[in-house]
């Protein structure tokens, strides 16, 4: 190789117009393939910026969470009429206020819970996209099923604590313990 | 009764103002339809001598494309991630302090109607303050403050999590 070529410029080897060519082939398909793709993700993580998509995940929370409340009510009243309670006394009036107070709280809190879930989801949603420009790997995003459902199973363990606080239903089943299973507080219903 | 100062940064804190930009609706996405690669010919340079650098001449125009599909595409996001980040949490607090004190207050009337229509059903008066007494208030403050405190937590985990490899790999750049 020493001085063999004199003062003509080195050739280029042809293998690297071959790999150049390669990559301009793969980056091609990526602009045509993927990159519609990136910008429909990017367009929908930021449209989670959005009222509709807030409206969405908190309606969804606060009615799910009602219904794991209603379901208790309906089987404290059920429980309450079948013994002879009179739903005008005061003890049992205060029972079922107190259980309405909680709901109340519980389906506000839910639907604020899902509310920042949602503007968590979102800035996730752009991390990802800045670790997709920087050629980084990107994490899983959650999906709106999995945050919805961490608000309501927080509500389940809520109403499950209120319902077993009620001195009403401890009358009524005997005993407390159970209590969530049995008044089918489980989640959802 | 409050001091007047006090009075305003709770008033403030708890009821911001609603023509705040935090309550900005969808931001739009100015590189939706950019396509930085369309243009690209693989053969552009393949009958070119092969003392003139054929390969190196293709590949950097692959970088230049990958660079403006970086400046079109991304830069804008990464800016506006930036631009998100406040003194004290992000931008989205207004908002979300706005949406917590809504669902608290309004599912609060919400289940009062539900229990005054339970207790006209009984034949009782449906008068009820169920949902807006003292239990409804602590839900309403304890909300508000997790929303405070969830955004600053937001502003910790933006700095150090997805922008803070920006500037290292800017850094990086050239070595």
């Amino acid at each position: 190789m020493c001085g063999g070529g004199g003062g003509d410029d080195p050739k280029e080897m042809e293998s690297k117009l071959a790999l150049a060519e390669q990559a301009a082939n793969a980056l091609q398909r990526y602009g045509s393939t993927f990159v519609p793709l990136e910008n429909a993700y990017i367009q929908d993580t930021l449209n989670q910026f959005g009222q509709p998509a807030y409206d969405r995940s908190m309606a969804a929370a606060t009615t799910q969470t009602a219904g794991i409340y209603e379901g208790g009510l309906r089987d404290l009243n059920r429980g309450a009429f079948n013994r002879g309670f009179d739903p005008m006394s005061g003890a049992f009036q205060g029972e079922s206020n107190a259980l309405r107070s909680a709901q109340a709280r519980g389906m506000g809190l839910a639907g604020a819970d899902a509310g920042l879930g949602n503007t968590d989801a979102a800035y996730q949603g752009l991390a990802n996209v800045i670790k997709m420009g920087q050629g980084l790997q990107t994490d899983a995003v959650s999906g709106n099923i999995e945050r919805l459902q961490s608000s309501v199973d927080r509500a389940g363990s809520q109403a499950e604590r209120d319902f077993a606080r009620s001195s009403s239903i401890q009358n009524i089943a005997g005993t407390a313990v159970g209590m969530g299973a049995r008044y089918g507080l489980g989640g959802g219903g | 009764m409050l001091d007047p100062s006090v009075s305003n940064q709770v008033q403030s804190f708890y009821f911001p103002n609603p023509e705040n930009d935090a309550n900005r609706g969808v931001p739009q996405y100015t590189g939706q339809n950019y396509n930085a690669y369309s243009n690209i010919n693989p053969n552009k340079y393949r009958g070119m001598d092969k003392r003139d650098n054929p390969g190196d001449k293709l590949y950097a125009d692959l970088i230049r494309a990958q660079t403006r599909d970086y400046n079109a595409r991304f830069a804008p996001v990464e800016n506006f991630m930036a631009n998100e980040i406040t003194a004290t949490g992000t931008r989205s607090l207004a908002g979300d302090l706005s949406r917590t004190r809504g669902s608290v207050m309004d599912q609060g009337a919400n289940v009062q109607g539900m229990t005054n229509r339970a207790n006209e059903r009984f034949g009782l008066a449906g008068n009820s303050s169920v949902g807006s007494g003292q239990g409804q208030v602590s839900a309403l403050v304890g909300g508000l403050n997790d929303t405070k405190l969830r955004d600053q937590d937001r502003r910790t985990s933006l700095l150090t999590g997805s922008l803070s490899g920006i500037s290292q790999k800017a850094r990086g750049v050239g070595k």
